[in-house]
């Protein structure tokens, strides 16, 4: 973000306002981009896996090639249907309630690092603050049961209120874990880290209860089965968005997907080595780094990397100028590619999971974050906690 | 309140069904290929004793009304004027809005002449078409005209030397062929 | 009742909660159809259900009181829409009865392998949807492609994939082509390997076990109570099955086959797992009649449909005066017709005892104190078809 702004002070001559509201343009539009036609994907290969999990085909017509652009069809649709409004419910929350729940994901792609140096804002508490934001989803979750005015509406609200308070307790703690190990809340300091030490979820006997842990309580926070009570079909119709439809519906279907990308982004870079390959092959966890000309002496010095390879990056960060930026994307899109596909398999398993299991029910889920996920999580903390003071 | 036995047997129970139960699925996702039919493109063989749309041979057909009388719904309307043995046709529909397919009216038939062809496609989105009209052709023929009147009319002089007095309307003798054959093998 | 008290109202306390009127239906993806529940909600507790049916009546009983008795045969399968021969069956049956006819040797045999093939389908329907109705979408895809196959099976003879009229007084309509035989005992071969991916996928499961096993629990005395029949009569471990204590058709007498009852394997005798697990077995023990049935098929031939019978498609028949009831084991339990005839064309009075409709009676008893994701679970395992229900 920061040298996004620089850039656009650069090539526009100014400073203050103008270059800051363009970066804020550049940034929220690509992220804006991203999710929706990441969700699209997402949902057309849910449709995929779903059906050839059950031995169907799927969307097959549409758009020719296993009718790819069904979910750009059923965006168009969606658009254009009427935007309905139930009777006697509360027109201002039902309006808002949409853009809160996708607020609350949206807001945590920001601290996101897709690789070393894209990433809008490197925070500090970088986790704390995609864990806090993604809960104001509730809130909004909240106003869209109470004003539908459909009881079922209702019933979904308040299960889902109950069940993402509850299961931010077990996640928190899990994370709390990889956290330990590497001392920082930063997310850019986990790839970096695992860059080194490889990845984190071979650190130790208590990371893998905390990884399994972390994917149990974010599949209750993104709202996916066997924790999908808040929009339970079969007992709740639809959930807290029966009622919706249209261009607001989508929001909370963009929502859904949206979080479960983060989830599943989080899962990847926290424990399973973010933008490194297994073993650190090709070291794809530092070439981000190379090419930014400022962090190299240090980086290089920590990370033993070939003489020759950084005077070429330094050469290359020389040579783009006040286009680091470009020079670290070309550089580190191979990075990406791996946390992507790291991403996209912890996607494929919350479908997998989805497709196999039943449904818990709703005292069970409680009973399951309370009297299981949390008392591992907390022991997955003690554990790691004795284990990096002695044993590493 | 289970003991601390059950809860670990919970633990090892979810996680190790979950497990077969993911095998299961995944096995699917990689080895079974789908058995959907892509419809449109693609349609499943349907056995020769299918019951769909009625066919009727009218040449045949003497207006014994034995069909509609079996017809559990009242779907077959039959309307015929009698000259002698020659029948001047008005009318021989069957409603689909009400017919159940039940194949009652095949039975009855003294003469053998009104089947049901294995056809099922009939969705459509106008309510007259589903009454379907089974004649090929409405009123006399011109040749029987010319069997009450004696002589040849106007009208089948006139087509005798267009198409070699071949009858107007639709002709369905080889779907009829074809059923028959069908039915033969069953 | 306990559980009841427990979440009971306390309107003498500042702060006190009212209860939720919440309604269950008529559309409603798990009600099977067009069934409404009016539950009285305290937050995610029952305290009180109302059943509310009717919404699919179809005057079926009139009909058969206006219609002769063979044009009564099409209506019988839209009663129970997924056991289709097994109404025709019972329908065919009370017919004969009243006649005084019965059908030839390789009819009957037919008549059981055709039943018991249905009733596999329609309890693949119920294992399928019990599945959609816990939260579990893709054994319901399974369940199908199963079914599917059942369907083309009994489409050859049939002529129709699910309303088949194919059991008629007298016999069936047609014999079957001479591959059939063959083609349901590989199927019945497929089905056993595919019966255990069920089990693993589905009813083994932990979740699912937690959802069913100790829910809805009917005890054996308010089963009897209230006429229960079939699996949930079954369910609640009582042994109980007309194919067995009451061979309505001969080859039920030469087969051999186990009645399955419900044992607690996972919680309470008669809870909703029980119920769910004896329709599992019974399509096994389908299987089981099946192969005995195609085995006796390929040896007897002979005519499919008694020769005095065949004149009913012209003249309607016109049974003596007089009355009968028949009773069959439907996939759903009992079904029952009874007629009342003055010797006319159609019967003075025409009754079906619907098994669904008589199993539905327990659920306004089982639902208190339960949860609404009981609700579902618990009308899941009655395994209803609104339109037997409401007829």
């Amino acid at each position: 973000m920061e040298r996004l702004i620089a850039a656009f002070s650069d090539l526009t001559g100014t400073e203050g306002v103008i270059p800051l509201s363009l970066a804020y343009a550049v940034c929220i539009g690509s992220l804006l981009g991203f999710i929706t036609v990441y969700a699209m994907f997402a949902i057309w290969m849910e449709r995929k896996v779903a059906a050839h999990m059950q031995v169907r085909y799927g969307p097959m017509e549409t758009g020719g090639w296993h009718g790819w652009a069904q979910s750009v069809a059923d965006a168009l649709k969606l658009l254009f249907k009427e935007d309905l409004f139930p009777r006697d419910g509360n027109k201002l929350l039902f309006f808002i309630a949409p853009a809160v729940v996708f607020c609350g994901v949206f807001a945590g792609f920001i601290a996101i690092p897709f690789a070393a140096g894209i990433q809008i804002a490197d925070l500090d508490l970088g986790i704390f603050f995609i864990i806090s934001i993604a809960a104001v989803e509730v809130v909004g979750v909240i106003m869209a049961g109470w004003a539908s005015n459909s009881k079922y509406s209702l019933f979904g609200a308040v299960r889902e209120a109950a069940q993402v308070v509850s299961y931010e307790l077990p996640s928190a703690t899990a994370l709390l874990v990889p956290i330990l190990v590497v001392g920082s809340f930063r997310l850019g300091d986990f790839n970096a880290y695992q860059a080194q030490h490889g990845w984190l979820i071979f650190s130790g006997p208590f990371m893998w209860i905390a990884a399994l842990v972390y994917f149990i309580a974010s599949l209750a926070g993104c709202k996916r089965a066997p924790f999908d009570l808040p929009e339970a079909e079969s007992e709740l119709v639809s959930g807290f968005h029966t009622e919706y439809s249209g261009m607001r519906f989508s929001f909370f279907f963009l929502e859904e997907y949206a979080s479960m990308f983060v989830a599943s982004i989080l899962m990847a870079t926290l424990f399973f080595g973010g933008t490194t390959l297994p073993f650190n092959l090709f070291d794809l966890g530092n070439w981000g780094d190379y090419a930014d000309a400022g962090r190299l002496a240090a980086q290089a010095a920590a990370a033993n990397a070939p003489a020759d390879l950084v005077a070429q990056a330094a050469r290359a960060a020389a040579a783009v100028g006040p286009f680091s930026d470009l020079g670290n994307i070309l550089a580190a899109h191979l990075g990406i590619v791996v946390l992507l596909l790291k991403t996209f398999f912890f996607i494929f398993v919350q479908m997998w999971l989805r497709w196999t299991l039943p449904r818990l029910r709703v005292d069970q889920v409680m009973a399951m974050g309370y009297k299981y996920l949390l008392p591992w999580g907390l022991f997955a903390v003690m554990g790691t906690a004795v284990w990096e003071t002695y044993a590493a | 309140m289970g003991s601390i036995r059950d809860y670990f047997a919970n633990i090892t129970g979810a996680l190790t069904t979950t497990a077969k139960g993911m095998g299961v699925t995944l096995r699917h996702f990689t080895s079974e290929p789908p058995i959907t039919v892509m419809y449109p493109h693609e349609r499943k063989w349907v056995p020769p004793t299918t019951r769909g749309k009625h066919i009727l041979e009218q040449d045949k057909c003497i207006d014994c009304h034995l069909c509609a009388k079996a017809c559990p719904v009242d779907c077959i309307e039959i309307e015929a004027e009698h000259y002698g043995r020659i029948l001047e046709w008005k009318q021989f529909s069957i409603d689909y809005k009400k017919c159940i397919f039940c194949e009652f009216c095949i039975p009855p038939c003294p003469v053998d002449c009104i089947h049901m062809t294995t056809e099922y496609e009939m969705a459509t989105d106008r309510n007259d078409d589903m009454v379907e009209d089974l004649l090929t052709w409405t009123g006399l023929r011109p040749e029987d005209e010319a069997k009450i009147t004696g002589e040849p009319t106007e009208f089948q002089k006139k087509q005798q030397a267009d198409d070699g007095g071949k009858a107007g309307g639709k002709d369905k003798s080889a779907l009829i062929a074809q059923i028959k054959a069908r039915l033969g093998k069953g | 009742m306990e559980a009841l008290e427990m979440y009971a109202v306390d309107d003498r306390a500042d702060v006190y909660t009212e209860e939720l009127k919440l309604n269950l239906g008529p559309q409603h993806p798990s009600t099977h159809g067009v069934l409404r529940v009016e539950l009285r909600m305290d937050g995610e507790i029952i305290t009180h259900s109302r059943c509310d049916i009717g919404y699919l009546h179809r005057c079926a009983e009139k009909i058969g009181e206006n219609v002769t008795f063979l044009q009564f045969n099409p209506y019988t399968d839209r009663m129970d829409y997924l056991a289709s021969m097994n109404n025709n069956l019972a329908w065919s049956l009370t017919v004969e009865k009243l006649l005084g006819v019965e059908a030839p040797e390789r009819a009957q045999w037919l008549r059981m392998t055709c039943a018991e093939l249905n009733r596999i389908a329609s309890h693949l329907i119920a294992f399928g949807t019990y599945g959609i109705d816990i939260g579990a979408n893709t054994p319901f895809f399974y369940a199908f492609r199963e079914r599917e196959s059942i369907m083309g099976l009994l489409e050859r003879p049939a002529g129709a994939r699910m309303l088949y009229n194919y059991i008629q007084p007298g016999g069936v309509r047609r014999d079957v082509d001479e591959h059939w035989v063959d083609d349901v005992l590989a199927f019945c071969d497929d089905f056993e390997k595919r019966w255990l991916e069920y089990n693993t996928l589905l009813s083994h499961n932990r979740i699912f076990i937690a959802r069913t096993a100790n829910i809805g629990i009917l005890t054996k005395d308010v089963a009897l109570a209230n006429g229960c029949t079939g699996p949930v009569l079954r369910g609640s471990g009582v042994k109980w099955d007309l194919r067995r204590d009451v061979p309505y058709l001969k080859p039920y007498d030469e087969v051999d086959f186990d009645v399955p009852v419900g044992e607690g394997t996972y919680g309470t005798l008669g809870d909703c797992w029980d119920r769910y697990w004896v329709r599992m077995r019974e399509m096994i023990e389908s299987i089981r009649i099946i192969r005995q049935g195609c085995a006796r098929l390929a040896e007897i031939g002979g005519d499919t449909m008694d020769k005095q019978m065949k004149r009913m498609y012209k003249t309607p028949l016109e049974p003596e005066a007089g009355e009968a009831y028949m009773r069959c084991e439907n996939p759903r339990g009992e079904l029952g017709f009874y007629v009342v005839t003055e010797g006319g064309k159609s019967p003075i009075r025409c009754r079906a005892r619907a098994p669904s409709f008589c199993n539905l009676s327990v659920l306004d008893k089982l639902l208190p104190g339960t949860m609404l994701a009981d609700a579902v679970a618990i009308i899941g395992s009655l395994d209803i078809v609104l339109g037997e229900v409401d007829r």
